[in-house]
């Protein structure tokens, strides 16, 4: 529990640190931090309202979008073969989002898919997509399969019971909508819309890229901006304590939200029965047009991606040395980043369990610190912080690691956190009553029935930090560069199908390390046996 | 001889246990009486998961209050989830030995014997979700005989087995105690079982 303790605390000290530095120089000016509020307020109002405003049309587009499919998805699992929509729709969790934006663009952009077909039926092609219509387009196909997936697996958690009423009852589809879904729905919705309003709140290199200018603009790009461009750094902690103080009261109304939502979603599947309006053939098309329009949405990029990458550039890009240097530095800082932040939330989760009901919320509260801190505001304070001790860019491969670490961190606690209480709960007297204790327990007991958590949250830490393009885009150089670093300049000097190779490589590498840790973890999770092999001898 | 005098426990302001008994090596005490009167409160505080305000309770005049739970020389089956999904039966009857202890080829012998024994022959290398709920709490009896500690708790261990089945258990529950000498608590809402073992029955009724 020390362990455990020490890292909750140190988590909660760097973020006060990162706070710190950035109130300090927020009020260093010399004409003082009023006058430079009063100066910059016109301006951080406009960027502070826009952000708001597309984040709020981004979850509000993002729940339009997944609820009637979810229910459409719902309606056909018996009769169409569609789980493999479910871990599709996965996809889009992982992908990077330069890998995102390229396989959009393929799709939608100016030379994308559409384009081409509309210009074989002799039509024009898009114009092209750039500003706020694409920012939605983009929050919208990386936020709807996260609903979908919560929305599916909380239909799924219906009892059965309530399905073979249904049937029995003979309930039209409007009733059983009324009586059996909407009221497993409707606890889902507010949270879920509040995590996705705070992801697009945070979005930052989807606007970076898809923006297109100064009127599309958000405050986590205005504060790279500053810091980057104008060097303005009172100007950079301004704009990162406005989004701090937002992004706070935001992680505090998830904070009650969730409690009450979210944690309902129990995996007990229940199985949907026949019902009696899922032969309506007007409900069958509406089904069909729904899916499509999905697949349309979220498969279509994914397959963008792998055609257009699919190029003789894909074996000139393997052979730059550039690409052989964001490639190891973008797999050291995963797997580190992904190590760290795994075995960190472990001893948290750990620690949180031994302790009585006074004090868990320390644990809760060091995590849950880094969903409001996002990466851009952390890294300016890391960067305000340092920049008088350490040569920042020398130390960027650092920065990069802890910030990707702190990014992944609440992610992987979450994933990992329930399932250890509910170990301890089962498991605790037990293990006790054995003198299964300390490694050994660990050993023996607790990681391989954790393995297929631990495994999860590696994967989808590592897949977050290889995608990382935020950190990164404050500290990145002609020395360091990752993959993501490295596909945003090769797009941004137009060169379209080196950067579509990128984006394949990118995303191949991506799904390939997210397997590896997730296969690593359940083999090795099923190789801990109390007495090695030998205790398979007697048979 | 497990000895109990005065042992106290409460759950909040309302309820209040009180405990006095004892139980000879050898000896099985069947623990009975109707829900809520405090029949697994009194098991947990020998295993010690549960610390009591006052009392006594001593096992060979050994005080065990202040040992934690591995410390006390206690073995517990508890009503369900007794073995880890992820390990074999064989390896969940061998997860009771210590950290040091090795397991000889004397002790497999035993464990083949105590499996024909409570029927389980041949189920060494199944998992536990490959086997039934009675099958299972077999597997957890036999390991807490090879763990052979003196004092053995069982929380309605068999109330789920069928009667046909419980009797089978119950026979080698009697050959064992005997031969290992074990003082033994059964905890269970079943008058049969007390007449089946012919044991002692300590009838719990509310303070």
């Amino acid at each position: 529990m020390p362990l455990g303790m020490l890292g909750a605390a140190g988590l909660i000290l760097i973020a006060l640190a990162a706070i710190g530095a950035l109130l300090g120089v927020g009020a260093s000016r010399p004409e003082g931090v009023v006058s430079v509020l009063a100066g910059n307020m016109p301006r951080v109002w406009r960027v502070a309202g826009f952000t708001f405003w597309q984040a709020s049309l981004s979850a509000m587009l993002s729940l339009l979008v997944a609820l009637p499919v979810a229910l459409a998805y719902w309606r056909r699992t018996l009769t169409w073969k569609l789980s493999h929509l479910n871990s599709l729709s996965f996809l889009a969790i992982v992908m990077p989002t330069t890998v995102a934006v390229a396989g959009l663009l393929g799709v939608w952009g100016q030379n994308g898919a559409i384009s081409y077909l509309r210009r074989a039926i002799g039509g024009d092609g898009l114009s092209p997509i750039y500003g706020l219509g694409a920012v939605l387009l983009a929050h919208v196909f990386f936020n709807a399969p996260l609903m979908l997936r919560v929305f599916i697996s909380g239909l799924s958690s219906i009892p059965a019971a309530q399905w073979r009423l249904a049937a029995q009852w003979g309930l039209s589809d409007w009733q059983r909508f009324r009586l059996i879904e909407w009221p497993v729905l409707k606890q889902l919705i507010p949270g879920l819309v509040t995590i996705v309003f705070l992801l697009c709140f945070t979005s930052f290199s989807l606007i970076l890229m898809l923006g297109g200018g100064p009127a599309v603009t958000t405050l986590e790009v205005s504060i790279y901006t500053a810091l980057r461009f104008d060097f303005d750094l009172p100007m950079a902690a301004l704009l990162s304590l406005v989004q701090l103080t937002i992004c706070a009261a935001v992680v505090a109304i998830l904070a009650r939200l969730d409690a009450a939502g979210l944690a309902t979603v129990a995996p007990s599947p229940g199985k949907r029965l026949r019902q009696l309006g899922d032969a309506h053939y007007q409900i069958i098309l509406l089904d069909a047009l729904l899916i499509a329009g999905f697949l349309m949405l979220a498969v279509a990029p994914l397959c963008a991606v792998i055609l257009d990458g699919m190029t003789d550039s894909l074996l000139r890009v393997i052979t730059w040395p550039a690409f052989h240097r964001a490639l190891i530095a973008s797999l050291v800082v995963a797997v580190a980043s992904a190590l760290l932040a795994t075995t960190l939330a472990t001893i948290m989760a750990a620690a949180r369990v031994r302790l009585e009901r006074n004090g868990k919320w320390v644990f809760d509260l060091a995590v849950s610190l880094y969903l409001a801190v996002s990466a851009i505001v952390l890294g300016t304070g890391l960067f305000i912080l340092l920049r008088g001790m350490v040569d920042v860019f020398v130390i960027a491969p650092l920065l990069l690691l802890l910030a990707n670490m702190l990014v992944a961190l609440p992610f992987a606690y979450r994933v990992i956190q329930g399932k250890m209480a509910m170990l301890a709960y089962t498991q605790d007297k037990l293990c006790d009553s054995l003198d299964l204790r300390g490694w050994r327990r660990f050993r023996l007991i607790t990681f391989p029935a954790l393995a297929p958590e631990l495994g999860f949250a590696a994967g989808l830490s590592a897949a977050l930090s290889l995608g990382d393009m935020t950190v990164i885009a404050l500290f990145g150089s002609q020395q360091f560069q990752t993959l993501p670093w490295l596909l945003y300049q090769t797009m941004a000097r137009y060169r379209a199908e080196d950067a579509a190779a990128l984006a394949l490589l990118l995303f191949v590498l991506t799904l390939l390390l997210f397997g590896v840790f997730v296969r690593g973890a359940t083999y090795l999770g099923g190789r801990s046996r109390p007495h090695g092999r030998q205790s398979h001898v007697t048979d | 001889m497990l000895r109990i005098e005065g042992l106290r426990f409460s759950w909040g302001e309302d309820f209040h246990f009180t405990y006095d008994l004892s139980v000879a090596s050898g000896e099985i005490l069947a623990v009975q009486g109707p829900s809520g009167v405090g029949k697994t409160t009194l098991l947990e505080l020998i295993a010690g998961f549960q610390m009591p305000t006052a009392g006594n309770l001593t096992w060979d005049d050994k005080d065990l209050v202040p040992l934690p739970p591995w410390q006390r020389p206690v073995t517990t089956v508890f009503q369900a989830d007794n073995l880890f999904s992820h390990l074999s039966c064989l390896d969940n009857v061998l997860i009771g030995l210590g950290p040091e202890e090795k397991p000889t080829p004397a002790l497999h012998t035993y464990i083949d014997e105590y499996f024909t024994q409570l029927g389980l022959k041949g189920l060494q290398s199944r998992m536990p979700s490959q086997i039934s709920g009675g099958q299972q709490q077999r597997v957890a009896l036999v390991r807490a005989l090879i763990r052979a500690r003196p004092i053995l708790l069982l929380d309605e261990s068999f109330s789920a087995l069928d009667w046909d089945m419980r009797k089978e258990c119950f026979d080698a529950l009697k050959t064992v105690v005997a031969s290992h000498e074990m003082a033994t608590l059964l905890v269970s809402h079943d008058t049969r079982d007390a007449e089946y073992l012919g044991c002692r029955e300590l009838r719990l009724a509310a303070d």
